[in-house]
């Protein structure tokens, strides 16, 4: 055939391509696209109602279901978890047996992350006193949360199932120690959405120096829309990367250029009803307006000097109390759930700074003054009344000092303990001056009162206000919810 | 499926009652020789009873282990009717195969009405109590619907807790019986306690037997109510835990616990779930109507995040983080609504004295947040129309103690203030501050 011009050649030429087979295979699989998409909605792949709901603004606050007391919550991950014998459970029985052989029966069948064979007890490396009027007995590594110990109520018979850190602190904050579900954060900023749409619902910090072992999972949004995830922000240079703008690029500009880039993507839902377009339309909206509130809420130089001096905070440098004051200040602009992870707990004595008499020291010092702070800051602006603070590692510590491989390590540490730790709870709706659980007498095993890491989660959520057995997200066929099928609300510590 | 299955037992136990008794019928029927011709038809009635009978029983042990009875009572009711069964089924097999005496036959008769009756009657107690077929009880034992026109009004031992107890405990703590000892029909039988000793220790929930029992895990021996008994709700175990924190008095009325409690949530859920009058809206508030889409369209579009305090009752809790305009502007737009603003949280807001009187309008607040405003003495005029005010915050204001004096006789009004002194006002005291500011390196 012979052609007029290059263009009627290419035509040509194309058209040839669409062969009967061409027309056989777009049969095949267009039917079957056209039938699997049907099957799917049926599924209710493509939940449109939710998704009309998240078209409007997927962070909307939302009444809770039930009462409940708790607006906000500050969790305070002390990552690596600290030993609860040198902070909270004191053992006086475990003094005399300190350096005693651990009895057999306490060995037989248990596994630890590094204890081999017989180890030694090691004694509590602190001294203990009762304070306050509830006479809750606290160590000398705790100075200031003495005042404050008459706010919270203390669960001393907390229980896990993982001895690793990682999977430990999944289970502590997603429910599961497996990788895949949504973190209590996006739960209830799902459930609640925010009441100040400029900042994110769901805020993260991290301090010590190291993100947690489970990585961004713990504050991962799961199969919720991703919108739900947590925001890491920083607490030294800019608190989110990149949300300045370049110079020369006024705001004017970015507000047209995200209107624009927003539009596109509203047809491209039209044409898709992927939720997770919606999610992407509303992160660019509210980083627009983070570019203004994140870096006010987040600069703490404003706050007087008497909060600096109460918090031990000071400001351009990344630190936990820093941190902490940084989750009051999100707290009262409205954040729902602010989670804060603090590297350098893992005291297993292998090395000065996870010594139990050396960095495990500076370590409380350094979190005692700023978490008694923020009890008493939150408390004298009102907040506590609707603030549940939460305090804890992800397991707890062995009273026998560790062994690795066999041999003691040169300074005092302990190993990973998942069968009995301390948490604390305060505000919002949870008894004042309160102990909860009680070990044996030299703390392995919980004897009474004992909870588990999904019954701590039941507690928030019921706080919070939400039934935590009907609070639920369907996914692959089946509605999951934070606690899974676990979790009893600890009633003894809620006034 | 299970539980469905299981809910037509009360339907099906009608049958092989009534069609076993007509067999009977005209098993003595037959015995008088004018009536032999029905013979051919005491097949069919026998047969189609012991179907139904079948029926009954499967449905009967599906339902057993689904619903909360006593099992004792479900064990007898269980035999009892299986039992029952096989002798009818034995009666039948003789009655085909051998002749037997009139008398015998007619003695028979007797025993199966009376087995089955028997049967029927103890099934009749699981589902409608034991109260309920008693004459000597006629009206007194009978747990009627909660009947408060008044919600409000209500009594909270004499119309509540009282009723909780009714309900779920006097089958075994009742006039008839009392297990332990314990009484707890009536406020003298509920305070002298039971055998060891007394239930309630006043204003002391850790010290209170009955509080603690019915908190304990329900796998624990002495939790109370018993495991395979109704358990009590949530909502009716806060309301215990109310009555005895608050000194288990007999004289206050629902009207006078404050708004915001868990007790009035309490009492909301438990009147719904029993109440056959619907005020439920009413509780502590007026009923209100929808708001129009338009109307909160308008305002939200605004910046103003309205967040309904609960499901149907149109009461809001406003939030002004992301109010644009002027706040004066945003809230006469607000005041529109004003009835159904019941907490107003104006954080952070450039809101200034002259704005403050928009403040007058919203005149059914319980929550008023002015921390970190502008806020003085003279702006706070304008709340003194606000009668249901029960918490004011004004954290980082420039006001003083002097100018908070026409609230001293708030008594029930929580002022958050930094430089309060009067601890009687429940706020967070400085002295406390200054005590950890002293620790401090």
């Amino acid at each position: 055939m012979k052609s007029n011009n290059i263009h009627q050649e290419a035509y040509r030429h194309n058209l040839s391509y669409n062969t009967r087979r061409h027309f056989l295979r777009e049969c095949r699989t267009g039917m079957g696209m056209l039938a699997l998409g049907s099957l799917l909605d049926g599924c209710n792949f493509f939940s449109n109602a939710e998704n009309e709901l998240l078209a409007k603004n997927p962070l909307a606050a939302k009444p809770s279901p039930l009462l409940g007391k708790a607006k906000s919550v500050i969790f305070l991950h002390m990552a690596g978890a600290p030993s609860q014998l040198e902070m909270f459970d004191y053992k006086p029985e475990l003094q005399k047996m300190d350096g005693m052989d651990c009895p057999d029966s306490f060995i037989q069948g248990k596994k630890f992350a590094f204890i081999r064979g017989v180890p030694k007890l090691l004694g509590p490396q602190a001294s203990f006193k009762q304070y306050g009027e509830s006479g809750i007995w606290l160590s000398n590594h705790m100075q200031h949360f003495q005042s404050v110990v008459d706010e919270v109520s203390l669960l001393k018979a907390v229980s896990t199932d993982q001895f690793n850190h990682a999977p430990a602190q999944l289970l502590m904050h997603c429910g599961t120690p497996r990788l895949g579900r949504p973190s209590m954060g996006s739960w209830v900023t799902y459930g609640l959405g925010s009441e100040n749409s400029n900042l994110p619902g769901f805020v993260v910090l991290t301090s010590g120096g190291r993100n947690p072992d489970a990585g961004k999972s713990v504050w991962g949004s799961g199969f919720l829309p991703s919108v739900y995830q947590g925001v890491q922000c920083r607490s030294e240079g800019d608190p989110v990367l990149f949300l300045k703008d370049p110079n020369g690029y006024d705001r004017d500009l970015r507000k047209s250029s995200i209107e624009t880039i927003n539009k596109v993507n509203e047809l491209s839902y039209e044409e898709y009803k992927d939720p997770e377009i919606l999610s992407r339309i509303s992160q660019y909206e509210m980083a627009f307006k983070m570019q203004i509130a994140v870096p006010d809420v987040m600069n703490i130089s404003d706050e007087p000097a008497y909060i600096h001096e109460l918090y031990g905070t000071k400001p351009g440098k990344e630190s936990f109390a820093n941190n902490v004051l940084l989750a009051r200040k999100l707290v009262e602009k409205g954040v729902r759930f602010v989670q804060l992870f603090d590297w350098g707990w893992d005291s297993h004595g292998t090395d000065p700074g996870t010594a139990l008499d050396q960095g495990f020291v500076e370590k409380c010092r350094e979190n005692d003054q700023a978490v008694s702070a923020l009890l008493i800051d939150l408390k004298q602006r009102g907040l506590l009344d609707e603030t549940l603070v939460v305090w804890g590692g992800e397991f707890g510590r062995t009273p026998m000092q560790e062994n690795r491989d066999g041999k003691q390590n040169s300074f005092k540490g302990r190993d990973h303990h998942s069968d009995a730790f301390c948490m604390w709870m305060a505000g919002a709706g949870i008894k004042k001056g309160f102990t909860y659980g009680e070990t044996d007498p030299i703390g392995y095993n919980p004897i009474e009162g004992k909870v588990t890491v999904h019954d701590i989660q039941a507690t928030i959520l019921q706080q919070l206000g939400f039934d935590h057995t009907a609070f639920t997200y369907p996914f692959q066929g089946r509605n999951f919810r934070l606690t899974d099928v676990f979790g009893k609300v600890i009633d003894p510590i809620i006034s | 499926m299970k539980i469905f299955i299981g809910h037509l037992h009360p339907l099906l136990v009608h049958l092989p009652i009534g069609i076993w008794i007509i067999y009977l019928l005209i098993e003595f029927l037959k015995t008088r020789n004018q009536y032999k011709q029905i013979d051919f038809i005491i097949k069919i009635v026998f047969y189609t009873g012991a179907i139904s009978a079948v029926a009954s029983i499967i449905t009967g042990l599906i339902n057993a282990n689904q619903q909360g009875y006593p099992t004792n009572d479900v064990f007898n009711h269980q035999w009892m009717a299986i039992g029952t069964s096989v002798l009818f089924l034995i009666f039948f097999y003789i009655r085909n195969h051998f002749t037997l005496r009139t008398v015998l036959v007619n003695s028979f008769l007797i025993l199966l009405f009376m087995l089955i009756s028997i049967t029927g009657h103890l099934g009749g107690i699981l589902t409608h109590g034991e109260d309920y077929f008693s004459i000597q009880n006629d009206e007194k034992k009978v747990i009627k619907p909660l009947a408060i026109q008044h919600i409000n009004e209500a009594l909270i031992y004499k119309d509540l807790v009282q009723y909780i107890f009714d309900k779920n405990c006097l089958s075994c703590h009742g006039q008839n019986k009392q297990k332990g000892n314990l009484r707890l029909d009536t406020y003298d039988h509920i305070m002298s306690g039971g055998k060891s000793g007394k239930v309630i220790q006043l204003s002391n929930l850790e010290k209170s037997e009955l509080i603690k029992r019915i908190l304990l895990d329900q796998s624990d021996e002495k939790h109370m109510p018993p495991k395979d008994n109704m358990q009590l709700e949530t909502f009716e175990i806060q309301m215990l835990k109310w009555w005895v924190s608050n000194g288990a008095e007999t004289s206050s009325k629902v009207k006078d616990i404050s708004a915001d409690t868990l007790m009035i949530r309490s009492i909301k859920q438990f009147h719904d779930a029993f109440s056959q009058i619907n005020d439920v809206a009413s509780i502590k508030r007026p009923m209100l109507d929808e708001i129009e889409a338009n109307t909160l369209k308008k305002i939200q579009s605004l910046g103003w995040s309205l967040i309904p305090l609960s499901k149907d009752d149109h009461y809001y809790r406003a939030v002004a983080f992301n109010v644009e305009d002027s706040i004066g502007n945003a809230l006469k737009t607000l005041s529109e609504i004003s009835k159904n603003i019941i907490e107003l949280k104006l954080s952070f807001s450039n809101l200034n004295d002259k704005d403050a009187i928009q403040l007058s309008a919203f005149r059914s607040l319980e929550k008023l947040w002015l921390d970190h405003t502008l806020i003085t003495s003279k702006g706070l005029e304008n709340l003194k129309q606000i009668n249901n005010l029960n918490y004011l915050n004004l954290f980082a204001c420039s006001i003083n103690e002097r100018d908070l004096s026409n609230y001293s006789d708030r008594r029930d009004l929580k002022l958050v203030y930094p430089n309060m002194k009067d601890t009687a006002w429940k706020i967070a005291d400085t002295t406390e501050l200054t005590a950890i500011k002293k620790q401090l390196p």
